[in-house]
């Protein structure tokens, strides 16, 4: 037992975790950006004075997961001493802090008399930080095509706003109004955070708090581990690819080796592809992020996490190579490597944990946007939103259809209104896409069609689709799922299908449909229960001709009514052949 | 005539009713609730006060049918109908995962499965204006299709509705006219707000809920009648107005959270006739425990709340709800903290105490190792409880954590009290108010328990336990009025034209609600209007509400927004000057005022004798671990008369009550009859 009694220490996560709840709030009340405050794009949480996270608000598990890494790099920049309380810092280093430029860090000391006790962060998605391309590009090769880098900058110093510092922000982004409207929101949120905490201090002790997140931290590492335990020990090794790096045309190998051993797990990155030229390359910290994510949903899944969870994992990647790329290698789309990467070790562990570890999801989304000039205002505007799609089938049931993948949580999607009424597009359709899902004895979850059409301008569009050789797996014989792709003015001349494009140019009147993957099936789809193909098929989700072919289910098309002795001999016929 | 009214609640364990006779006074009576119909427990309740019920001029009733049919998804197959495109859209969502390392997260299942959703090719535009007119052939045969699919109700939501309800309501005219009896619901009726997904869910429940409610409403009204009652049927909504019954079927949504809505409204009257315009309120019960915050008098409103999963765009008294109550259970996870809830013993088999078979430690279990409840007058000694089960059960706990049984119960108790202040942080600070500025109201059965430790921890002004403090839900309905919302979208920048289109918006908004309540018999003064707008700065998203007046002239326009400055300013720490600032929303408020009874005692009728009150008995309390028991006075709160000073330690027992005094704390029989309770510090 620790010096801090439980009922106490129980007392402080309480107050930590409201904190930091409310700096979330806080943040997603004031921003100006829909990627904010509809979609969610951005995290916070408190840290110890060692760096170490403590408390998290529901967000981003993308963000969460390195956020002290951030933190921990202003503290060896700027010197716990060169400090003061009402300082704000900014980071956005994709080499040191991880993921890339777009996600600037805002960072605060908090401090209790003249002592630093922990700090504060806010991380948030910016649309554009003065890249070659509006909101970052599919082709850029080095970190300057991407915008500026911020190292442990000061924008805030005893709560003085440095306008120079501000100046240089405003004048090298694209969207500077709203944007710096975003900025205001996250150094709102730390200063929320920072009050919250001395305010728990000055309640409980300042020591009894200090002492008491090192003990919330303990404890979580000591929950890891037992939940490590819980998974056979053993190697296991995965591979997949990503079509291309956006750039060259060659597949992107990413190889995780995952070992368990009783109460510590090891990933092992050695074998992935080096470094590429294209942006789908990860910082080390941006890696880490990926590893734990993949960690948590396999060890703690239902805890608020904090540093101690990840204590019992170790990360190895090879310098130079996609996961631990160094300056000046481009990341803008680390999030597909990520997202694959994680996607890896679940297939890893599948074989060892079959009633754990669902089928893959079509989650390699890099993401969609939209921008030109908006005729309405003949000010410029940016539509971005992460796109939801197929969760892959588990033991027992089917994929959920269109939902956020892994690496984002709590997102939100855009409701058509809301971007009807801010950008000059229609949304036509937002729709299940039918027969996406990898068929199964459980059946993988349904991707989805958004449609936009351009309005009275013309625009451009980037997209970042991908994993059209390598989809979404099934497991245990069930079936992939569709990949994601973006079609242009379908069933006209000169429609267009489009993997990964920077800026593709479009006409008034155009129709985008953005189109995204379904999940992998779980089983052999002989074994589905015809009584759920006969709903599928009554619902959409799959097609008369399908049911018969790939789940040898009989379907009378009137009537939808199972043929349950034509059902059998078809059946027996498909396991034969 | 003399006044004669019911104000009637139904909870999840008990159905509270209160009579006040203007002649005779109050009566109070509790039935256990009856879950499967709750008619049942409405008319024992009722047949208990055993009179002739033709001289009752009120009664008022807040229903959880429409929750529990929702909760058992036990409402109506229904039909949905949207613009070409969107038929998805419900089951879609917003695709967030909330639980986001779990890999099995499954959203809430959509109310209506894709077979029972079609599409009509109709399309108005963001700004209102109509991109393709509605065809009434297509729509008509979108329903016909539902119907023969078996379609009990139907719910139409189209695309920008909010922007231009045209299509909708021309949809509503066809299905009068051309499927007459059919229940149907439009995602405009009750809401117009934007966001699609909310707006149809909306839509889809009160679909969903209205052959439900109707059916019970309908029910409830007959056995009332034939057991004597004459007046109406009113209806608690969770706006915190009452709607005469039949009328409020028709938005079933509204009625969801009316229990809590009525326990706000409550101790907003109550703390108003004490002369307390600032309260925290802290309802805590069986399972849960919901804190509101009034400000100067005035009911806190959110426009959207989640219920089971599903969005509710609706104006809704804003509560903040934490799983923690007298049947909360403790635990210890396998790294060894202590946790309490959220899981519940709920009603069966409750606390190990009650002896139904328990065998895990819950909060109840612990207020009785304390001393805090007496085993031999809980409920008013209708219930025995057995203090050696709740040792029996907190020792395992205890010896885990290395604490004694009493450490471990007191432990119990201040973990559940500090996720109630965080609960109760929510809805101050996190939204620009300060609880020193506050008096915080507890109530429900177990909230006085923790009243004062509440409102130190939170350093409140005072704690107040309320008279009846077990009955606030069904009070809160006798206080309540009659209430009209409406609510618009209006996104403009805020300059004179908008100015010109709000005072518009206003004036018809304020037409059709003088009209709505002149039906229901309120006209001149007994009617009230408050319009305001919701206001953010151009191109934020969230927006804050603003008070406009009705009239709205030229000067407002400065100063609206100077008042809007200055609300972004205490909520978000932050006000910009020199940005521009947008109108989002236009929304009234219509109350017919009911002539409130005053439910206090009447300081005159008990006057103080000046000598101190005398206590009931005297028992052994635990307050605090490290003073272990102490012997404490007991006192019957009925005995205590106006002006009576009570010093802590002390315990105040009434049936379904009490109130711990703490050590360091003195309880006062203020105004209205109500305790005042304050730290010997800073009394005042």
């Amino acid at each position: 037992m620790g010096r801090v009694d439980p009922v106490t220490l129980e007392v402080i996560r309480n107050g930590l975790v409201a904190a930091s709840d409310e700096m979330r709030s806080n943040l997603m009340r004031t921003a100006y950006n829909p990627i904010i405050y509809e979609v969610l794009d951005f995290s916070v949480g408190l840290f110890d004075r060692d760096c170490r996270m403590v408390a998290q608000a529901a967000g981003l598990p993308i963000f969460l997961g390195n956020l002290g890494i951030a933190v921990g790099q202003v503290v060896k920049d700027v010197g716990l001493a060169d400090m003061r309380p009402g300082d704000v810092y900014l980071i956005n280093d994709p080499y040191l802090t991880g993921n890339h430029v777009n996600d600037v860090t805002a960072i605060s000391p908090i401090f209790c008399g003249p002592e630093v006790v922990g700090f504060t962060a806010a991380r948030a998605h910016w649309l554009d930080l003065g890249g070659k391309d509006p909101g970052g590009s599919t082709d850029s090769t080095d970190v300057f095509q991407e915008g500026i880098r911020l190292r442990s900058v000061r924008l805030f110093r005893e709560d003085r706003l440095d306008r120079s510092v501000y100046r240089i922000l405003h004048d090298n982004v694209r969207y500077p109004e709203s944007h710096m409207g975003d900025l205001r929101a996250q150094v709102a949120a730390c200063r929320t955070g920072e009050n919250r905490v001395v305010e728990l201090a000055s309640r409980l002790g300042r020591d009894v708090v200090v002492e008491g997140m090192a003990e919330l931290i303990a404890q979580g590492e000591t929950l890891a581990r037992q939940a490590i335990g819980r998974i056979p020990d053993g190697v296991y090794s995965a591979d997949t690819y990503l079509d291309n790096d956006g750039v060259g045309k060659d597949p992107v190998r990413i190889r995780v080796t995952v070992t368990v051993d009783k109460d510590r797990m090891l990933f092992d990155l050695g074998g992935s592809s080096p470094a590429v030229q294209g942006p789908i390359n990860c910082g080390f910290p941006a890696t880490i992020c990926g590893c734990r994510i993949a960690f948590k949903c396999l060890t703690s899944p239902h805890q608020p996490a904090n540093e101690g969870h990840f204590a019992p994992l170790e990360v190895v990647a090879p310098e130079g190579s996609l996961f631990n790329a160094t300056y000046p290698a481009s990341t803008f789309l680390y999030m597909m490597s990520l997202n694959m990467l994680i996607e890896a070790v679940l297939k890893a562990l599948s074989p060892a944990l079959p009633d754990r570890i669902p089928a893959g999801h079509y989650g390699e989304m890099g993401g969609f946007m939209i921008f030109g000039v908006n005729p309405g205002t003949g000010r410029p505007y940016i539509h971005q939103e992460p796109e939801g799609g197929g969760w892959g089938a588990g033991a027992g049931f089917d994929g959920e259809n269109v939902m956020i993948f892994l690496a984002d949580g709590d997102t939100h999607n855009c409701p058509a209104e809301i971007i009807e009424n801010r950008f000059p597009l229609r949304v036509e359709r937002y729709a299940l896409r039918e027969g996406s899902g990898g068929a199964g004895r459980y059946r993988g979850g349904l991707g989805h069609y958004r449609d936009y059409r351009i309005l009275g301008h013309d625009a451009q569009t980037t997209c970042i689709m991908d994993r059209s050789v390598f989809r979404p797996w099934g497991v245990f014989r069930g079936h992939d799922g569709e990949h994601s792709v973006v079609v242009i003015n379908e069933a006209l001349p000169g429609a267009r299908r489009l993997m990964k494009a920077t800026g593709h140019r479009l006409k008034a009147g155009d129709v985008v449909s953005v189109r995204t993957g379904g999940g992998g099936g779980y089983g052999d789809p002989l074994e589905r229960d015809p009584e759920a193909v006969r709903l599928d098929v009554k619902r959409d989700y799959v097609t008369i001709e399908e049911a018969r072919r790939v789940y040898g289910v009989v379907v009378d098309p009137g009537l939808l009514t199972v043929d349950p002795v034509a059902t059998a001999e078809l059946r027996d016929q498909l396991k034969k052949g | 005539m003399a006044q004669c009214r019911i104000g009637l609640d139904t909870g999840g364990t008990f159905t509270d009713l209160v009579l006040w006779d203007e002649a005779a006074g109050l009566r109070l009576v509790k039935v256990p609730s009856t879950p499967h119909r709750p008619d049942d427990a409405i008319v024992e309740a009722y047949q208990r006060l055993d009179r002739d019920g033709r001289d009752l001029t009120f009664f008022g009733h807040g229903t959880t049918v429409g929750l529990n049919a929702l909760i058992e998804r036990k409402g109506a197959r229904v039909g949905l109908i949207t613009t070409k495109g969107f038929r998805d859209v419900l089951e879609i969502a917003r695709f967030n995962r909330p639980d986001m390392y779990n890999l099995f997260y499954l959203k809430p299942r959509p109310l209506v499965r894709r077979d029972m959703r079609l599409e009509v090719d109709e399309r108005v535009r963001a700004d209102g204006s109509v991109a393709r007119a509605l065809d009434p052939e297509e729509f008509c045969s979108a329903v016909k299709t539902l119907l023969d699919l078996g379609a009990e109700s139907l719910a139409v939501s189209f695309l920008n509705a909010y922007a231009n309800p045209v299509h909708e309501e021309f949809a509503a005219g066809l299905l009068r006219r051309e499927f007459p009896g059919v229940v149907f619901a439009l995602s405009t009726g009750h809401a117009g707000e934007w966001r699609e997904y909310e707006r149809t869910s909306t839509a889809v429940l009160n679909a969903y809920l209205a052959p439900r409610l109707r059916d019970y409403v309908g029910r409830l009204s007959s056995r009332l009648e034939s057991a004597g009652v004459l007046c109406d049927l009113l209806v608690m909504r969770c706006d915190g107005g009452l709607y005469g019954a039949r009328a409020a079927v028709d938005n079933p949504v509204s009625m969801l959270f009316s229990g809590p809505a009525a326990a706000v409204l409550g101790a907003a009257r109550l703390g108003e006739e004490a002369g307390r315009r600032n309260l925290i309120t802290v309802d805590i019960g069986g399972t849960s425990c919901d804190v509101s915050l009034v400000a100067g008098g005035d009911i806190p409103f959110v426009p959207l709340k989640h219920v089971d999963g599903y969005p509710v765009q609706q104006q809704v008294v804003d509560v903040h709800s934490i799983g923690a109550g007298g049947g909360t259970i403790a635990w210890v996870d396998s790294a060894g903290m202590l946790k309490v809830g959220p899981a519940s013993a709920g009603a069966d088999p409750g606390p190990a105490c009650y002896g139904h078979g328990g065998t895990r430690p819950t909060v109840t279990d612990a207020y009785l190792l304390l001393g805090w409840i007496d085993p031999d007058r809980f409920l008013g000694g209708e219930f025995r409880l057995y203090p050696d089960l709740a040792a029996q059960v907190f020792e395992p706990l205890a010896s885990g954590l290395g604490l004694d049984l009493y450490q471990a119960a007191h432990g119990v108790i201040r973990i559940l009290e500090a996720a109630m202040a965080a609960a109760v942080r929510v809805v101050s600070v996190d939204r620009g108010h300060d609880p020193r500025d506050f008096s915080l109201m507890a109530f429900g059965g177990a909230g006085p328990l923790h009243a004062a430790a509440l409102a130190r921890e939170l350093g409140a002004r005072e704690a107040i336990v309320p008279q009846h403090p077990a009955h606030l839900a069904a009070l809160g309905i006798l206080l309540a009025d009659v209430r009209r919302t409406y609510a618009q979208t209006l996104v403009r920048p805020w300059n004179r034209e908008a100015l010109t289109e709000v005072r518009g918006l206003i004036r018809r908004m304020s037409r059709e609600a003088r009209r709505a309540l002149r039906s229901q018999g309120f006209s001149g003064p007994s009617v009230r209007l408050a319009a305001s707008i919701e206001m953010r700065y151009a191109g934020q998203e969230h927006t804050l509400q603003v008070g406009v007046p009705s009239s709205l002239g030229e000067e407002s326009l400065d100063r609206v927004a100077r008042r809007f400055r200055r609300l972004h300013l205490r909520q978000y720490s932050f006000a910009l000057e020199d940005e521009p600032c947008e109108v989002v929303a236009v929304r009234l408020d219509a109350s017919g005022l009911v002539e409130r009874p005053t439910l206090g005692r009447s300081d005159e009728a008990l006057g103080d004798d000046g000598s101190p009150p005398a206590p009931r008995t005297e028992r052994k309390v635990c307050f605090v671990p490290e003073d272990g028991f102490r012997t404490c006075s007991a006192y019957d709160r009925a005995s205590l008369l106006a002006g009576a000073r009570v010093q802590g330690p002390a315990i105040i027992e009434e049936p379904a009550s009490n109130t711990v005094l703490p050590p360091g704390f003195t309880a006062v029989v203020g105004p209205g009859g109500h305790l005042f309770i304050s730290t010997d510090k800073n009394r005042r």
